[in-house]
């Protein structure tokens, strides 16, 4: 047997109470656990390397990353794409808000601190390019 | 329904948006009360509220970025210009202005001592949480690349149509591939889009 399609028919075998939906009609795997999200893509063109599949299967067993694992089987259409990339970014958002603050209070910060009003506006007024 | 007033508390948003430069520049230094940065601040945290609960997608492209980086680094470098004026006046005699582009092409070393800037930007971006729009990630699928218009295409489309300078018709270009047809922008050159739903202070 192909060592990436028994991976990926252990990814199948997932108990729904782990927080496991199976959309077979699409061929796809999306599996949320916490706050971890790991999306498989299966194609019959593109097959992952056993090393991807496994690691992705070991995080979603024991869940012991922060990180998203996506493993690019085929290629996702631009809304489960943008879908992901947010996911992603919410967790990155909520780390950064924990550990700095207020995003909008910190730009506003930080632009006053590259340079004064005159500076800014006169620059600003410039054509781009 | 083409320009939709941020000033305003309760305006409708969007599932999804895109940002230009503009929107997070106008947060730079003021002592204006009320008026321009008031509005977008009171905006960028509503969408950023809404973002966090998943209510709507707050998109950025690359380019948007590019423009951003460029202006903070042009601000940075004018910023240290004056401790180096007097010596490049001396150096090039013939220049009748010094620049902060005079600056970097002589010092361009001092990029490293601005890079904390450009990484403190860009986390405070991915604080909000924006999405940052990868040229990969336009690159859709064959069937996409198979009967949509090139970028590029689009880009010279919206050059003329609107009309618009390239890097303001490549925003465009971009949304539109994205299927997103919501920008927020303080740039009035984008007001004359009439089938576009366009964020901005009226």
């Amino acid at each position: 047997m192909n060592p990436a399609t028994s991976a990926s028919e252990s990814l199948f075998s997932l108990k729904p109470s782990r927080g496991t939906s199976i959309f077979p009609q699409q061929n796809r795997v999306f599996v949320p656990i916490g706050r971890h999200r790991i999306f498989v893509f299966p194609s019959e063109s593109v097959e992952p390397s056993r090393e991807e599949l496994e690691t992705a299967l070991e995080n979603v067993i024991t869940a012991q990353t922060t990180e998203i694992v996506y493993a690019q089987i085929g290629s996702p259409t631009l809304p489960e794409l943008l879908h992901l990339k947010y996911q992603k970014a919410l967790i990155n958002a909520q780390e950064y808000r924990q550990q700095f603050g207020d995003p909008i209070d910190n730009l506003i910060s930080l632009l006053d601190h590259v340079a004064d009003e005159d500076t800014w506006r006169r620059l600003l007024d410039e054509p781009y390019r | 329904m083409p320009l939709i007033d941020i000033a305003d508390p309760h305006c409708k948003l969007p599932d999804v948006l895109i940002l230009d430069a503009s929107v997070l520049l106008e947060l730079r230094s003021s002592t204006k009360t009320g008026g321009g940065r008031y509005y977008v601040t009171q905006f960028l945290k509503r969408i950023s509220k809404e973002s966090l609960s998943g209510n709507i997608l707050c998109l950025t492209p690359v380019s948007t970025l590019d423009e951003c980086y460029f202006m903070i680094l042009k601000t940075a470098y004018e910023n240290e210009l004056t401790t180096h004026r007097v010596r490049l006046q001396n150096k090039y005699p013939a220049k009748r202005t010094i620049t902060w582009h005079d600056l970097y092409k002589d010092s361009s070393h001092l990029i490293g001592k601005f890079m904390p800037v450009l990484e403190q930007f860009r986390a405070i971006l991915v604080g909000i949480p924006l999405v940052f729009i990868e040229p990969e990630d336009l690159v859709g699928t064959k069937a996409i690349v198979a009967t949509q218009p090139s970028i590029e295409e689009r880009m010279r489309h919206y050059i003329y149509s609107v009309p618009i300078l390239p890097t303001d018709a490549h925003f465009l270009a971009v949304a539109e591939r994205l299927n997103v047809d919501a920008i927020a922008t303080l740039d009035k050159d984008f007001h004359g889009l009439s089938s576009w739903k366009i964020y901005t202070i009226i």
